[in-house]
């Protein structure tokens, strides 16, 4: 492999892809993928079996109930329900009954008959007629899982005996939930991107984290100790006790940055000047709400439902959107949270939702464009919005708004909704907000007559350059023409703004834009009410807004306005930014 | 004792309360048993509970026999009635 560049002075075993920023070091602790079970292992006597399999149902018992105390402290009672029933059905007599008998009746090892009982078992709950019943075969098939894990003795990510930096192929999303927090320092996984659920959530937990290093598990299997950084992707294997005090002391100083700025907590965002911007939280669910609680943002500027609907054979209930709603915005009582109605498209397929083929999913049947044609599931979402109102301050932001025409229909529908909710008991008619991302440039030529609907639109970043420059974000052949530096695109975002204004919408960026560093000072300047972004970043953000003026940020805008090009902005940026520091 | 109940809660005997009637029943010494549709299973198993899939408006039965079978059928019909909300 060839020396890759880092800014370390220790030369890199890999450079992959960083996914959350920071610098970790310590031993990898890997997570092997479970391996398939042995049944062809020879039956010893009866009470060894028998033991055997105590000794691995107790040890199944016991981490579910530490999940369960787990889940309880850092998301909340509702979720920890699921593993309560695990809980019991781990203990039910139905299953432990058949498996004691055919080992000690029918001289079968545990694993065998594990497998049998669990597969009768599965068997009554898919045939079911219920989608709930048949899902429950899932939980199942997880406690079968974890059965088989205890017998073979594997690691869990929930239960890390010792600190270090997880090594993993991939992590899934429970896997995740349930990460030990204390210990892991860092993550590695051999599969994901930037916007895969674990890098999500590290990013969303400050945990410095790297991806796309095939085969890690292999490669690290005897490394005593490794580095990472998750900011330029690099992995370094630690060695020598130069490399070990080097890396320690970087891991230091990246800590001692996230506790400087704990001093920005409780603060206003505001410029050094006192101009006021509100920075707000992106989140997917209420583990994230909580992490911008504690970030300190104000408010949630983009929530989005697509989670609640994802990984699942039916959609959710109005009673479960409810719930979920409310709590989030029972969270922030005097702060407004922006709820995203459903998001979804071709590219992401979700079971109960049928979007025919399409050439291009982006260009195609997504979002309010489907959520129209499918109006029990949409409007259901909608009073489940309404309904949780009464918790807190609601705004309803719809995504993939191409014209002003669609977000007065829906406006319409939502009203419809409202009157069928009315004399449901406990329910009141309370104000909310009614807003539209900007993603398609058309929307950006109506935003007048989008007033008479809506009265705030907020900035997709994402999505609004992929649009605008005609290019598939994902697509790396293609990474050099997907630049927010474009000067077109920074006019585009300084006449947006400027209509906006005219037309009175209140004004935010909720792509990853918002939470840029280098781009604050013309978000600024071009008048933006507030920036929505992943919560960790909101300290930094108002770090360094408290170091901004109006003016000075005005003034590089104009410069910015009058350049030539790409590069002459880079420069510009880098300037002004340069200045700051000094 | 016999005692006809109808599950009145919107999602129906689901894993949660499914588990609330198993372990409520399991706090006695009465031998409670469920029976639906012909099909007869013991009311204090979580399992046995979820395998029947019953859903809102369902009837079924519970059949109590033991010395507390008097507190039982109080209290596990309160839970059914108040859509296990206890």
């Amino acid at each position: 492999m060839p020396a890759p560049s880092s800014q370390h002075p220790f030369s890199p075993k890999w450079i992959a892809t960083g996914v959350s920023k920071g610098i970790a070091s310590g031993a990898p602790l890997l997570l092997h993928p479970p391996k398939p079970i042995d049944l062809s292992r020879s039956y010893g006597n009866a009470s060894e079996e028998l033991t055997r399999f105590a000794k691995a149902h107790a040890r199944v018992v016991s981490n579910i109930e530490s999940m369960i105390e787990k889940t309880q402290r850092e998301v909340g009672s509702e979720e920890a329900a699921i593993f309560e029933a695990h809980l019991m059905m781990i203990q039910d007599d139905e299953l432990l009954a058949p498996i004691r008998a055919l080992i000690e009746g029918e001289r079968m090892i545990p694993e065998m008959a594990i497998q049998k009982v669990f597969a009768a078992q599965i068997a009554i709950f898919e045939s079911a007629d219920s989608d709930y019943l048949r899902e429950r075969a899932l939980d199942l098939r997880d406690l079968e899982r974890q059965l088989h894990e205890a017998h073979l003795g594997h690691a869990s990510a929930a239960h890390l005996t010792q600190e270090g930096i997880l090594v993993a192929e991939d992590l899934t999303p429970s896997q995740t939930l349930l990460l030990d927090r204390t210990k892991v320092l860092g993550i590695v996984t051999e599969k994901g991107g930037e916007t895969s659920h674990s890098a999500i959530i590290a990013r969303t937990l400050g945990i410095p984290a790297i991806t796309g290093l095939p085969d890690a598990l292999t490669v690290l299997a005897n490394t005593p100790c490794i580095a990472i950084d998750g900011k330029e992707g690099s992995l370094f294997e630690v060695n020598g006790s130069h490399e070990r005090d080097y890396f320690d002391a970087r891991s230091r100083d990246y800590h001692a940055e996230l506790k400087s700025l704990d001093a920005y907590k409780g603060r206003p965002s505001v410029t050094h000047d006192q101009h006021s911007i509100l920075l707000m939280g992106n989140i997917g669910g209420i583990s994230d709400a909580r992490s911008a609680i504690e970030s300190d943002a104000e408010g949630i500027g983009l929530f989005r439902t697509e989670f609640l609907f994802m990984g699942r054979k039916t959609a959710p209930t109005l009673e479960e959107q409810r719930k979920a709603y409310a709590e989030i915005l029972g969270l922030f009582p005097a702060r407004e949270v922006i709820i995203r109605t459903l998001d979804i498209g071709g590219d992401k397929p979700i079971d109960y939702i049928s979007i025919a083929k399409e050439e291009n999913p982006f260009l195609g049947v997504r979002a309010i464009r489907y959520c129209m044609k499918d109006l029990p599931l949409f409007t259901t979402q909608i009073k489940a919005m309404l309904l949780a109102n009464q918790w807190g301050n609601l705004s309803i932001m719809l995504p993939m708004v191409s014209r002003a025409s669609e977000a007065i229909k829906i406006r319409e529908l939502i009203d419809r909704c409202h009157q069928e909710l009315s004399g449901t008991p406990g329910y009141a008619a309370l104000p909310y907000k009614l807003g539209a991302m900007v993603e398609i440039p058309s929307l950006i030529f109506e935003l007048k007559e989008l007033k008479t609907a809506a009265s705030f639109v907020s900035v997709g970043t994402n999505d609004l350059m992929q649009y605008s420059f005609a290019v598939d974000r994902m697509n790396p052949e293609l990474k050099d023409l997907y630049s927010p530096y474009h000067l077109g695109f920074l006019r585009m975002m300084k006449l947006l703004a400027d209509s906006a204004k005219d037309a009175g919408l209140s004004l935010g960026i909720c792509g990853e834009l918002g939470g840029q560093d280098d781009l604050l000072p013309l978000w600024v300047a071009m008048g933006f009410d507030k920036l929505s972004m992943t919560p960790n970043e909101v300290l930094s953000k108002r770090r360094l807004l408290s170091k901004l003026t109006l003016q000075s940020c005005r003034g590089l805008l104009n410069e910015i306005m009058a350049s030539k090009n790409e590069h002459e902005i880079k420069i510009l940026l880098e300037t002004f930014h340069r200045g700051l520091e000094s | 004792m016999e005692l006809l109940l109808r599950i009145k809660n919107a999602e129906g005997l689901h894993a949660r309360p499914a588990g609330m009637l198993a372990k409520k029943a399991a706090e006695f010494q009465s031998n409670i048993q469920i029976s639906v549709g012909g099909q007869v299973k013991s009311a204090k198993s979580i399992m046995a509970l979820m395998s029947l899939g019953l859903k809102k408006d369902q009837e079924f039965t519970l059949i109590i026999d033991g010395p507390d079978a008097e507190t039982a059928s109080r209290t596990l019909s309160e839970l059914v009635n108040s859509e296990f909300k206890a």
